[in-house]
């Protein structure tokens, strides 16, 4: 009996062993929220990106511009500098930004610089290449109304295993009539992470 | 098969498991220093990376650090971003205590720890980064790791490790190409206290181009009467260019970083003692450092017209020297402890059956090695060298000469069409041929008498 109980026992033992050694790997919802180390990830990104598209489209500068000009402005996104201690993929957040501004039906974004190279390049091929009816003229662009630009900046507070992660997103919206900062938006985040005592 | 036939396969199979595993790490750096040395870094990544095939988890960090220089000597900027990050991440998770490896290090050798890098290595990680940031042209991104440079430094300064003066002044450079005069005046400020730091591993005559570079972030920031006082401390003249914020921003800056020859060795010393009560054999193996020095006495960077001698940095050498000596007492005395452990074992073994017991000795006599483990692929020491320059067209030279004045080598950096206002990184490693001769030198009797056994 002792004998049966232990072979079971090296059984289960050797199952479990097995299971830890395997990779699993399960899908998960992209709005799932799950921090691994505690660094800026995809969550922050689209939270904040969220957050402050809100903030900047509820304030005056939208609806005086509309007024004065009878139509949506025109946007475009400028420089958002990383100044945290990590690597962050301002990409994906400039990225977040401008699809939520998009989306939301308000404004008309414009190409970046880094984007208009291959459309005009596009454009020119056109001349030469497309049909009358379907050749798209140069020197038609929608020029931009406002810029804007940012930084995201951090904070890191550490003691031994335990750490407090503050970021701050900065963003203004300025006028490229006049220079004027239409809207100034500010985004905090905090993070309390402890580190693990033991390794296996 | 019979109790005792199935004991000793057991532990012949132990035995064909620890091991292979036992061939010292110094052992296997032979066939990368080796083409390394010869002027091919790249058949020394290969020999590194064909060896980092069966290298071990615990080893991983270690040897990412080692691809991540030989990437950053080949000019393989991402390559050398993307490894040494990981192995940064790595040595991280290594410096968490794991009760399995501490196990393992008081009863196999102290190589079944995962590397964990000596204090000084964490920060220099992050120093070849932000290097292979700037040669890539990524000041932003160095910016990132100037700052991880403050994060490191804090988490080492509360275990009690000094600053690193270099890591600080690279920071400060970073900090003031990007125009930020604030935190480049800290970062420098932080690199001086350092250097004067008697005390420090890290001190060094204070660099005369740091000196300047203080003064001058401190005038860009309005502060005139501390810059003077700076200015009247380190006796520099009031009408020099590189003092004043106005007339070096109308120049081009070249900064030129040269990694020096190699850093230390950590061979394997050892001793066996034959126990003739018991017939068993007890083998204690410990390691010690084996510089190698550069036989470079001066460096000259010519850029056109101009040339200037380079300062050193930091000296690699003694921060390995000093690891090695702080980690003695604890390495010591998990070699007694394991002596013990491999002895009661065999004990018990020979109690059992004779040839078991012979068996198990051997096994803890074989597996008995020296942790060796070192970043050793890092320079003896950094030089450096600043210089403000019209914008125009340059060939930059790194001229290196022996104590005699006589040639060592001439290294030629390239031709650029340097801007005002622009900073150019640049970086450049000599590796002196006779730099494998350390290899067959005879072991320092003097340092292993004080440092292993404690001899006065």
């Amino acid at each position: 009996m002792t004998s049966a109980l232990r072979r079971i026992g090296s059984i289960l033992l050797f199952a479990v062993v097995l299971a830890a050694c395997a990779t699993r790997v399960e899908r998960i919802g992209v709005d799932e929220v799950r921090d691994l180390s505690g660094v800026w990830n995809d969550t922050d990104s689209r939270l904040v990106a969220e957050e402050m598209v809100r903030d900047v489209l509820s304030r005056p500068w939208l609806s005086e511009f509309q007024q004065r000009t009878g139509r949506r402005p025109a946007v475009i996104v400028g420089t958002i500098r990383n100044l945290s201690h990590e690597h962050i993929n301002v990409t994906t957040f400039i990225n977040d930004i401008e699809r939520e501004l998009i989306n939301s039906g308000r404004v008309d974004f414009v190409a970046a610089p880094h984007e208009r190279g291959e459309l005009r390049a596009e454009r020119k091929d056109q001349e030469l290449h497309a049909s009358e009816a379907t050749r798209k003229a140069m020197g038609q662009e929608l020029g931009a109304d406002f810029m804007l630009q940012g930084d995201i900046s951090s904070i890191i507070d550490r003691e031994g295993k335990r750490q407090v992660r503050y970021y701050q997103v900065d963003l203004t919206l300025i006028d490229l009539a006049d220079n004027r900062k239409v809207w100034i938006g500010q985004k905090k985040i905090k993070k309390f992470i402890t580190g693990k005592s033991l390794r296996p | 098969m019979g109790r005792g036939g199935r004991t000793r396969s057991a532990v012949l199979l132990v035995a064909l498991l620890i091991l292979p595993g036992c061939a010292a790490y110094h052992e296997r750096m032979q066939a990368v220093e080796a083409p390394l040395v010869a002027g091919e870094p790249r058949k020394a990544l290969q020999a590194l990376e064909a060896d980092g095939e069966n290298a071990a988890e615990r080893d991983l960090p270690l040897y990412l650090l080692n691809r991540g220089l030989l990437l950053f000597q080949l000019e393989d900027w991402d390559g050398a971003i993307q490894t040494l990050s990981q192995a940064a991440r790595l040595l991280e998770e290594a410096a968490v205590l794991s009760v399995g490896e501490q196990a393992a290090a008081v009863s196999v050798n102290e190589g079944r720890r995962s590397y964990a890098g000596a204090p000084y290595e964490r920060r220099l990680v992050h120093v070849f980064l932000a290097l292979a940031y700037l040669r890539a042209g990524r000041l932003d991104e160095a910016r990132v790791e100037a700052l991880q440079i403050d994060l490191v430094s804090q988490v080492l300064a509360q275990q009690g490790e000094p600053e690193d003066p270099f890591a600080r002044w690279l920071a400060g450079m970073i900090f003031e190409a990007l125009g930020e005069w604030d935190q480049a005046r800290v970062a420098y400020r932080k690199a001086l206290e350092a250097y004067e730091d008697r005390d420090s591993p890290y001190a060094l005559p204070v660099p005369p181009t740091l000196q300047r570079d203080l003064v001058r972030v401190t005038a860009a920031l309005g502060l005139d009467d501390e810059a003077r006082r700076l200015r009247e401390r380190f006796a520099l003249a009031d009408d020099a260019t590189e003092l004043d914020p106005r007339r070096s921003a109308r120049l081009a800056q070249v900064v030129l970083i040269y990694l020096d020859n190699l850093a230390p060795l950590w061979l394997e010393s050892s001793l066996l003692i034959h126990d003739p009560e018991s017939g068993r054999l007890v083998r204690i193996a410990l390691p010690y450092p084996v510089p190698r020095p550069s036989p470079v006495a001066r460096a000259e960077f010519h850029l056109g017209p101009h040339s200037v001698v380079l300062e050193k940095a930091e000296d690699v050498a003694r921060l390995s020297q000093q690891a090695l000596e702080r980690q003695m007492p604890k390495l010591l005395a998990r070699a007694i402890a394991r002596a013990l452990v491999k002895s009661e074992a065999t004990r018990k073994a020979h109690k059992e059956d004779a040839l078991l017991g012979v068996m198990v000795n051997l096994i803890g006599v074989l597996s008995e090695r020296a942790d060796t483990r070192t970043w050793q692929l890092l320079p003896d020491n950094f030089r450096l060298a600043r210089l403000f320059l019209p914008p125009g067209d340059y060939r930059g030279e790194l001229g290196l000469y022996d104590a005699r004045g006589r040639v060592l080598a001439r290294l030629s950096l390239g031709e650029w069409a340097l801007e005002a206002g622009e900073t150019r990184f640049l970086t450049a490693r000599w590796i002196d041929p006779g730099v494998l001769q350390a290899w067959e030198a005879a072991p320092d009797d003097e340092w292993i008498r004080i440092h292993v056994y404690h001899e006065d």
